[in-house]
Order: C-alpha cells, then structure tokens, then sequence
C-alpha cells in the first residue's frame, strides 16, 4: 500500500491509477455495451454487486482468486438481468438502469447486514501490491507499477477491449448492431445474441470493478461502497467518445481528482473535508460541461429493436 | 414509401385499454416485487408471511401507525410529483434528494433569520424559500440539458453528493447551533413550526399541502398551456419545436418545478418534523419518489397511492426490523424490483394480443 | 425435272428450317419454363390489414422483372417474405424447382438472395469495406482481414462497373454512391437474385440511367433483378416483365413490350387515374415570401444552402424540383426559424424574420407541413385533438383567458376539421398514432390549413400517401392557391412539381439552378438541371 504522506508527484500518480482503476473497468465493460446500443446506466449496480459478490466469495472460500470469480458470476448475473429486461423486454433502458442500481443497493446492503452485520469477518484474503521488477523503481512514476493485480489487469485490458472492438468480426458486428441493428439483421445477424452477449461482458467487467474496491483494497464492504463511482464510470465513457482510450483518460481525470482530494484530507489542509469530498462530483460535471459538445454515442442507442416476424 | 416494418412498435389497439393496462402492470409489479423480496426475506430464515404482516401492521396497524404512514407519505408525495414533472418532460431526473436538502437549507435559513408578525406569512416565506432553492438547484441540470444536452441524470446525481457534503460542512461549521456538539442547526422558533392536524401524532399540517399540490399538478399537466407544452416536449422534442414551442425554456422549467417541489418536501420536513437541520433527514425519500413517480405511472390518483404504498414500507419496515430482525434496506430491494418490472406495459400488452390471436385462429377453427 | 427436284429440295430445306426453328423455340421455353424463382400464393397478415393476399410470382434467369404497385399495394412486403425477413402465413417459395423455407435473411442469403431496400441499411460510421463485409462468416474469428476484402471488392466492382473506394466513410459518400455500395455488398455475397426497393427514389435522372446499365450488366451474367417500383416509365424502360399488386393481390404478370403506359396505370391503380389538374387563372398578389441570399449550414457542419433568392406571391405555387438530400430540408427549416441561416435575409409578408424564432414565424403567417410527418409534425403520442391543439395552444380557441386550457376546446375544432377533411378516425381523442398515413397528413394539413395562413410550405406533402389521398392534397393545394394563398410547394416527385406547379425552380446541392415553366421547359432540361448542369441558353426560362 501507499506510504507516502503529503501530496507528492509521485504520490498523486499513484493514486490517480489506484482511483481510476475501478472506474476503468467499469467503464470498459460500459461500452461494450453501449456500443451494441444499450445505455449503461447500471454500472453502479453491477459494480456494487460485484463489490460484494467478490467480497462473499473471498471471505466463503479463503481465496481472493475465487472471489474474483464470484464477483464476475455476480455480475453476469445482473448482465443477464438486465438483457432480459431491456433487449427482450424492450423496456426505457436509462430507468431499468436505474431500477438494478436501487435493486443492487438494497440486495447488497440487505445480505450484507444479514451475513456480516453482527460479525465483520477480518483477515479477508485481498489482493497485494505486486510490485514489477526494474519498473517499480523508476523515481516518479515508479510506484505505479507497484499495484494490485487488478490495476495492471485494468490497464491491460484497455488495448485489448480496442482490438476486440476494431479488429474483430465480432467487433464489428457489435459496432454496427449499436448504429443500425436492422442492417445488421437483414444481413442476418443476431441482434438480440450479440447485444446478450455485450450485457454479459459489461457485467463481467464491471463486477470486477467492483471487486477491485473490496478485494482489491481494504478487504471490507460497507454499504453502498461504490458511492456513485459507476455513475463517475458512465461519465469518463461520455467523455471519453465511447472509446477506449477515451474512458481511459477519463478514468485517470477522474481518479486523479478523486485521488487528490484524499491526499488533500490526509495532508491536513485548511479546507473542510466535505468541500474536498465533494470534488470529484464537480470534476465531473464540469468535465461533461465542458468537454463534451456533441454526442459520439452510437446512433442506436437506447432505442429498443424490435424484430418484425 | 413504404419502409421495411421491422422496427415498428406494436401500437395498442384501444386506447381506453390503455389506463387500464398501465393500472394492472402496476399491481402485478407490486406483486412481482413482493413476491421476489418475500423468496430473499425467507433465504435468510425469516417467515416471509409473517414478515409482510408484521411489516402491514407496522404500517396500519393502529391510528397512530396509520398517522405516521401519512407523515411519511408528506415528502414523498410532493418529490414525487415533482419528479413527474420532469418525467413528463422526459427529462429523467434523480435530484430529488439533493433538491431537497437545498430547499432545506434555504428554508431553514430563512426561517432562523426573519421574523414576521404573522406565523402563517412566516411559513409561507419560508416555504417559498425552500421552493426557490430547490428550483435553482433544479435549473443546474435543466440549463445544463437545454444549452448543452447533458446528461441529467449524471448531472443531478453528481448535484445529490454535493448536496449531501453541503449539509454537512454547513452543519459542522457555519449553521450548526451555538455550543452544541452535535452537527445541527438552531432550532426554530416555535411559530413556525408546521401545527399538527391530529393531536397525539406527529402528523402535520404539510399533509393537506402534499394533497392540495397533487391537486395542483393534475391542473398543471392537463390544464394549462405550460402543462400541454411541457407534455408535448416530452412526446416529440422536434414536434413542439417545429410547432413554435420554445423547448429550451420548457425543459428549464421543468427542472426548476420538479426541484422547487422537492425543495419544498424538504422544507416541510423540517418545518414539520424536525424543527431544525441534520444530517440524513431525507431519509431516502429522494429514491423512493423516483420510484414512486414510475409506478404511479406519472398520473395523480396513481403517485398518490403508491406514495402511500412506500410509506407503508417504510414505516411498515422499521417495525419489521424490530420485531424481526429483518433490515431496513428490503425496501431498497422492493423499490428496485418495483422499478425492474413496472414496464411491464409492452409485455402485457404483447401477451395480450397474442393470447387474443390465438383464440381467434381458435374459433375461427384454422 | 431437275427444276421440280431442286424446289422439292427448297421447300424441303425451308420446312426443315421452320422445324427446326420450332424446336429451337420449344427448347429454350423448356428452359425458362423453370423459373429461378417461384412464389406460390404468398399471404401475409399484419394485424388486421392483408399485406399480401394469396400472391403469385414467378422470375425468370436472366431477367429484370418489374413488381409494379401504388403505395401499400404490397410490394415491400412480398419480396421482404422473399428475402426471409417475414414467414409468409400461407404459401411457398421455389429456387430453381426446389422448396426452401428460410427462417431468416442469413438464409435468404445462403441461397443468393439478396435485397437492398429504399432506405439503405449501411453503417455511416463505418467504411465502405466493413459494411460490406459485415456478419459474413470470416475464417479467422480473431482477425479482420480487410486488405483482403478490399481487393476482392475492387476486382468486383470493375467486374460491373460500379467504381468505388474501399476506404471511404459512409457518411461522406453521395446516395448514389451508397447505392453502389448496397449493391456490391449484395454482389460480394454472391448474390443471383437482387431485389431493389425503389432504386431511384433518390437518384438523379443521369444517376437513373447508370443504374439501369449496371443492372444490365448483372443479369447479363445469368443473374436476376426484381425491382420494386410505382414508376411506370422506368418500369417499362428497364423490365423484361412486369408483374402488377394491388391492394395485396396480384393483378397480372405481362412482358413490358405488350403494355402501355395507360394500361398499366389502370392496371396499377383500378381505375383511370389523370393526375391532371384544372388550374384557374389566377392574377398573383403581393409578396408573401423573400429569400435575399441566404446561406446555411446542415447539422454536419457543411454548406447546405449557397445564396438562394427566391420570391412566393399570393395565389401562386412555386415548386422546387430536386433530388431528396440537396438541401430541401434546410430550406424549410431555415424559412420556419428551425435553423440559423449564415447569411442573408428572409422576409415573411414583408416582416424581415430572418433567424427568428420558430414561433415568431408562425406569427407571421407562415404554415408548413413538414417532409416528416411522424417526426416533425405530429406529436404522435397526443391525439387528434391535442395534435390540432398542438400550434398556438396558449391562444384562443384553446386557451381563452391565457391561462386555462380547456381540452374541450381543442375537441371542437377537431371535430370540425374532422368532417370538414373527411379524416378517418373512430374519434378525435383517440391518439394519432393510430391513423393511416393519408389521415395522419390530413391532420397535419387541417390543422395548417385552418389558420389562414399567407404562406404554405409544402414538403413532399404526399410521400407515402396513396393515389386517393395524393389526389386530394394536390387538389386542396391547388383549391388553396385560388383562395390567394402563396404555396412553396418543395417536392422529389417530379411529376407532382409539374403537375400542380406555376414555377419551377430546380435545387442542386443546394443552389438554384434555375427556372422552368411546367409545360414551355422541357422535362429533359428541368432533368439537367436537376442533375447539377447547365441548360442551354434558348430553353431557359425567366431570370
């Protein structure tokens, strides 16, 4: 973990990784989703169920390793949830979304007292920093490669998510289903399979997400741990373009934001603590404000598709 | 032209049908919920039965039960409608809860600072207090939509947590009463307090308020110009435009009714319950009129009873907690379910029309 | 002797000849006796309306046939059953003798079916390559090989003719450059069977003609083209047959050589049908409608209209001819106050309302029914009431005191214009939504038309509508003109422009082209003009 006190460089670095870590695979699995032309307003629930299924996982089988797999069948779950719903049930995607992020709060908070409310388990297997050899000692930025396994996994995942998406039969067919999904279907696709498919892997990802503040970190849940971090996710993918690279930077603005406003507590700074919590919520919609003119989003999106037979 | 009709919307048949079938996928959306959060109560080794009575008893069980069901109905209700509004605008706003800590703090300010002669003036100012700052909280979002298209359930959600730390910083510091050790504000001079309109109960005059706004939102939405020109929005943004309506304006107006409405449900609370400012007043009634506003389907006799029906689980599940030691955040998971399957409408009505096709190839003997 | 022997021998040879001759005939009967495609008593239901009643149809290899119908004949419908986008309730489908069911396009396309339909289904997004490969079946599910596919596509496209740059975006092709791209993606799956719905909606006359030799070159090679049209001169011009719906049944199947233009549109239509108007003289008025230069953008950024002037008086109806996409659109959003005009100035009833608001331009007088009913024009969710209500509902006789807006009020009206328009409806609340196309616009009309307005524009006011209901909108238009209302009638059916038109002006990537009179300019030049050339000195019209 971070030893360093006082707001540093090389401090503020490592903590904008650390932060957005959680927003970027949230945000990644957002658009695979978005692309094939769902909304992702769900992140927050998804990432929220995956928090506690990794959590539970980790805490019923002693291993944090199986409770990633918890938290990524948590999070399929509420994939699956979500596709019967919004591709099968056709229902206003942004309200369904909403929906499992309340359904997700209450579901986690509820078995979270029921199981955990009396006794709070400690020694709960998480993921260590694992530092890189040789790249773990550069001055400044060495501390960034002196992560958990999530933050490299997240990073990595980022070129992987852009050759899926642009250089794959599947890629395109998941672009294309989310700017048109009738071409798609008179060239015979499967709307319906591929935008499945997209919701499971959102789930997936941003499950993980979640784990990554559970397991990845301290080891505990709390109630409603995300704290509108799937909401910050949703926004670093608006800014970003819908584009992985974009929500990568958008991850690291908002982490970096969310990472600064903790060192600022911690340092003991003249500013009440309330008015530097509130910081990343601000960055954030000043970033949209500003930033963001016109909307990239997939032209599909949020549009039911209704299959004529 | 004739375009391919694999996106076209199965379009209801009768349109008297249409209350009807919204009214039904409401209760078996209630019903879904209930059944789905009764199998989680019972995972956990709970008589699920037996939680649902303890949790309707709670609820209205005695007088006093039932007055405080409709204490909590008070602030729900007109956040609710509120919501609507903007609902009706299409605007999906979840601000409610930061609206409303906003139009507390206003209200609450106001209501330390002046001093008039008339009690009821007093109220009334203060009110509009709570009205104005909400309104201009609400304006962020709606400026933000009209000028700029962003997204506002981000914008108000974001606007929430701001909100919240807010309060807190004002009621550690600036507001927090003289001498105290705990995070409140000064209590309010006791004309101002909102009178109670059944003695030996909390229930409190901004019940009658609650109803009298429901009343004033049904002649709103279906009355007045800005009603139609605010539904119109709504339906067809491009459609009202084109007709000459000025859709910038009525977005922003929406958004400033539907924060004004739910500052003035966080003033009443205060004015009505507290008597002073704190941390976590709300109480989540921010989620629940989202909520709420859904499963009443935006209409006025609808957003009335299912504020009740939330009510009812709320005050209905701290009892259940006592009693049965089931947690309060099941009403997190019903409001979730409620909201997962309230749009029922297309499936039902797709069920429909397929059930009535087969019995007529049926009679018809194909 | 001799002489009889060599004439038995000539008879003989020329007995033999004839024959031969005969049996040369039976044999290639023999062979087109077996259709490529057969459609056997197709019946297709939607709801409660018969798209397709009991059809038949039969296409032949080699062939360009011709599937003509008016508007909701049920043309679209047949050949999306044949293209598996639909099951048929009733009916069967050959290839090549054989039976096939498809259950869906993926189908249709295995067995060489292959359809473009009039709204293109391509990805703007995207570059012309991956649209043309996309959901093929791909040897290597981790790789995009696109440089492979990008020659292939170009080995193709010279194959027919149809130039085309792999790499381009979509979004920056021209239709018919689209149009190419529909068709090389039709052709790259090996499609035998193109189905073409509406080709040349949205082409140029030129654009016309070099479609029709590229489907020449396609079934040149032994392939097939249904081509869904209700143009009866391309239909006649491009098809060996032409097979006839109407009102979901077929009518007849004849050879394009047997039939002309009259009998088919009797045909096509059940009855005679003129399309031909009686237009009063009428002494045109002062001006309702100045357009001094005007520039504007589209919503991409890039020029839509490059200084047009135009003027409208009372009592006249100036069309203006185009192909769909070259800045119709803008010119009656800019005249409503729906866009920002860059430069120049519009005047309404001598009121400068140059970048006013949409609002004020009602004000002003101006009505408008816009190109897209659905979108634009109806709230579609409200019903004919409330859709009448829907323009200056904070006035009277909606609202009378400003602020309380009696529904009642709207119902009166509306049941007013109800009778008045002969709309059907089963009553004025029910919602919009619900209504056929013809009695959607009609509501759109009444509701224009009911406030008096000095100025109309009229966008292509009868795309979509049936032959009745055409007839009756050109005929209140005209009805409107004597009444001195000045008309801006913009319109792609070039028929429609001529018919009822006083003037002509032709638009072309957003400019005027220039100016024709329906009757003195040739249709040849108005053609031209259309297509972006200049006319020639002599049959140029005023200014």
């Amino acid at each position: 973990m971070e030893s360093n006190y006082g707001i540093t460089v090389q401090g503020l670095l490592a903590a904008a990784v650390r932060m957005a870590t959680p927003l970027l695979l949230a945000g990644l699995g957002g658009l695979f989703s978005a692309k094939s032309g769902i909304v992702s307003m769900f992140l927050e629930g998804f990432m929220l169920v995956g928090a506690f299924m990794g959590f539970l996982g980790s805490v019923l089988t002693g291993s944090a390793y199986l409770g990633i797999l918890f938290a990524i069948a948590g999070g399929m779950l509420m994939g699956l949830i979500m596709a019967v719903l919004a591709v099968s049930g056709r229902a206003n995607q942004t309200i369904l979304g909403v929906g499992i992020n309340i359904f997700a709060l209450g579901i986690t908070s509820y078995f979270q007292s029921v199981l955990f409310g009396s006794k709070r388990p400690t020694n709960v297997s998480v993921f260590y920093d694992i530092p890189i050899p040789g790249l773990s000692k550069i001055p400044y930025i060495g501390a960034i490669f002196n992560n958990s396994l999530f933050v490299y996994a997240a990073f990595l995942l980022v070129p992987v998510v852009w050759y899926v998406l642009y250089r794959t039969p599947a890629g395109l067919a998941i672009r294309a289903v989310g700017e048109n999904p009738d071409s798609v279907a008179t060239l015979g696709g499967n709307v319906i399979k591929i935008r499945y498919c997209c919701l499971l892997i959102a789930g997936a990802l941003a499950g993980l997400g979640g784990a990554s503040l559970t397991i990845g970190q301290t080891g505990q849940f709390m109630e409603n741990i995300s704290s509108g971090r799937g909401y910050i996710a949703l926004a670093a993918m608006i800014f970003g373009r819908f584009s992985p690279i974009g929500v990568l930077i958008g991850s690291l603005l908002f982490g970096f934001a969310d990472g600064l406003q903790l060192r600022m507590q911690t340092a003991g700074t003249a500013i009440p603590y309330q008015l530097l919590s509130m910081m990343p919520y601000v960055v954030t919609i000043l970033a949209l404000v500003v930033f963001v003119k016109k909307s990239m989003a997939p032209a599909a999106m949020g549009r039911p598709y209704t299959k004529q037979k | 032209m004739m375009k391919p009709l694999i996106n076209k919307k199965n379009v209801t048949k009768h349109s008297h049908n249409k209350g009807r079938i919204q009214a039904i996928s409401s209760f078996l959306a209630i019903l879904m919920a209930l059944l789905l959060s009764g199998l989680t109560i019972s995972i956990t080794g709970v008589n699920p039965f037996a939680a649902i009575r303890v949790l309707f008893s709670g609820a209205f069980g005695s007088s006093y039960a039932f007055s405080e069901t409709l204490l909590r109905t008070t602030p729900i209700l007109i956040a609710s409608i509120g919501l609507a509004i903007s609902f009706r605008c299409n605007l999906t706003s979840v601000g409610a809860e930061g609206q409303m800590i906003i139009g507390a703090i206003a209200a609450t300010f106001t209501g330390l600072k002046i001093s008039l002669a008339s009690p009821v003036l007093e109220i009334l100012v203060c009110i509009i207090a709570g009205f104005l700052g909400g309104a201009l909280f609400g304006a962020i979002p709606g400026y933000l939509k009209a000028k700029l298209g962003t997204s506002e359930i981000i914008v108000t959600i974001m606007l929430n947590y701001i909100a919240i730390d807010l309060l807190s910083y004002l009621l550690d510091g600036p507001m927090r009463e003289g001498g105290s050790f705990y995070p409140q504000s000064a209590l309010l001079d006791q004309s101002v307090w909102l009178p109670k309109i059944i003695a030996g109960t909390r229930l409190h005059a901004g019940f009658i308020i609650a109803i009298v706004f429901d009343i004033i939102y049904f002649f709103l939405m279906f009355r007045t110009p800005l009603g139609f020109k605010i539904r119109a929005v709504g339906f067809n943004s491009k459609a009202a435009e084109y007709a000459g309506v000025n859709v910038g304006r009525s977005i922003l107006t929406a958004m400033m009714l539907s924060g004004g409405l739910a500052g003035i449900a966080g003033a009443i609370e205060i004015f009505g319950v507290h008597h002073r400012l704190l941390n976590g007043f709300t109480a989540g009634v921010g989620f629940d009129a989202l909520a709420v506003a859904l499963l009443g389907k935006l209409n006025p006799v609808g957003v009335f009873l299912a504020s009740l029906f939330f009510a009812a689980l709320k005050v209905g599940s701290n009892t259940m907690q006592h009693v049965m030691q089931v947690p309060t955040s099941i009403v997190y998971v019903i409001q979730g379910l409620l909201i997962l399957f309230v749009f029922t409408d297309t499936l039902i009505k797709d069920k429909l029309l397929y059930f009535e096709k087969r019995l007529k190839t049926k009679q018809s003997g194909e | 002797m001799f002489k009889a022997v060599g004439e038995l021998n000539l008879r003989r040879f020329f007995i033999q000849r004839m024959i031969m001759g005969l049996l040369m005939e039976n044999e290639e009967t023999t062979s087109a006796n077996q259709p490529l495609v057969e459609m056997r008593a197709i019946t297709k239901t939607f709801q409660n309306v018969i798209a397709n009643n009991c059809v038949d149809l039969s296409v032949n290899r080699g062939e360009i046939h011709a599937l003509l119908g008016e508007n909701g004949a049920g043309k679209s419908t047949l050949m999306n059953v044949l293209y598996g986008l639909y099951a048929p309730d009733s009916g069967e489908i050959y290839l090549n003798g054989e039976k096939i069911i498809m259950k869906s396009p993926a189908d249709a396309i295995a067995k060489g079916i292959g359809m473009i339909h009039q709204e293109f289904m391509l990805i703007p997004t995207l570059s012309v390559i991956e649209n043309i490969i996309l959901c093929m079946k791909s040897d290597n599910a981790l790789k995009l090989d696109l440089q492979k596919a990008a020659k292939r596509l170009v080995d193709l496209s010279s194959r027919f003719g149809l130039d085309i740059d792999p790499w381009a975006k979509v979004s920056q092709l021209s239709v018919g450059e689209q149009q190419r791209v529909e068709i090389l993606k039709a052709l790259y799956r090996g499609t035998n069977i193109l189905i073409m719905d509406e080709p040349t909606a949205v082409l140029t006359p030129k654009e016309v003609d070099d479609l029709f030799n590229v489907l020449k070159e396609i079934v040149k090679e032994g392939n097939s083209v249904i081509f869904i049209s209700h143009k009866l001169g391309e239909v006649l011009n491009i098809s060996d047959r032409i097979t006839v719906l109407r009102n979901g049944k077929k009518i007849t199947t004849v050879s394009s050589k047997d039939v002309s233009r009259e009998q088919l549109a009797k045909m096509m239509v059940g009855r005679e049908v003129f399309l031909q108007y009686d237009r009063p003289a009428v002494s045109v008025g002062k001006l309702v409608l100045k357009m001094s230069d005007v520039c504007c953008n589209n919503d991409r950024g890039l020029v839509a209209l490059s200084n047009i002037s135009l003027e409208v008086r009372e009592g006249e109806i100036v069309g203006i001819a185009g192909v769909d996409g070259n800045g119709q659109m803008e010119l009656a959003e800019v005249i409503h106050g729906l866009r920002k005009v860059t430069s120049g100035r519009i005047e309404i009833n001598s009121v400068d309302t140059t970048n006013c608001s949409s609002k004020f331009a009602i004000e002003v007088g101006l009505s408008h029914i816009p190109e897209n009913r659905q979108i634009r024009g109806l709230v579609l969710d409200f019903s004919v009431a409330e859709n009448i209500a829907l323009i200056n509902c904070e006035k009277p006789p909606f609202t009378k005191n400003g602020i309380y807006f009696d529904p009642q009020n709207a119902v009166r009206v509306a049941e007013k214009l109800k009778n008045q328009y002969e709309i059907k409806c089963s009553n004025v609340n029910s919602p919009v939504k619900q209504l056929s196309g013809g009695n959607q616009q009609k509501v759109v009309l009444a509701r224009e038309i009911y406030r008096q307005p000095k100025l109309l524009i009229a966008a292509q006011p009868t795309r979509g509508l049936d032959i009745g209901a055409t007839e009756y909108v050109q005929k209140l238009l005209i009805e409107k003109r004597s009444e001195n209302m000045g008309i801006l009638l913009i319109s792609s059916d070039l028929d429609e422009i001529l018919a009822i038109s006083d003037r002509i002006l032709v638009i072309y990537e957003g400019k005027i082209m220039g100016e024709a009179i329906p009757g003195k300019t040739s249709v040849v030049d108005i053609g031209l003009l259309m297509a972006g050339s200049k006319v020639s000195e002599e049959s140029r019209g005023k200014e």
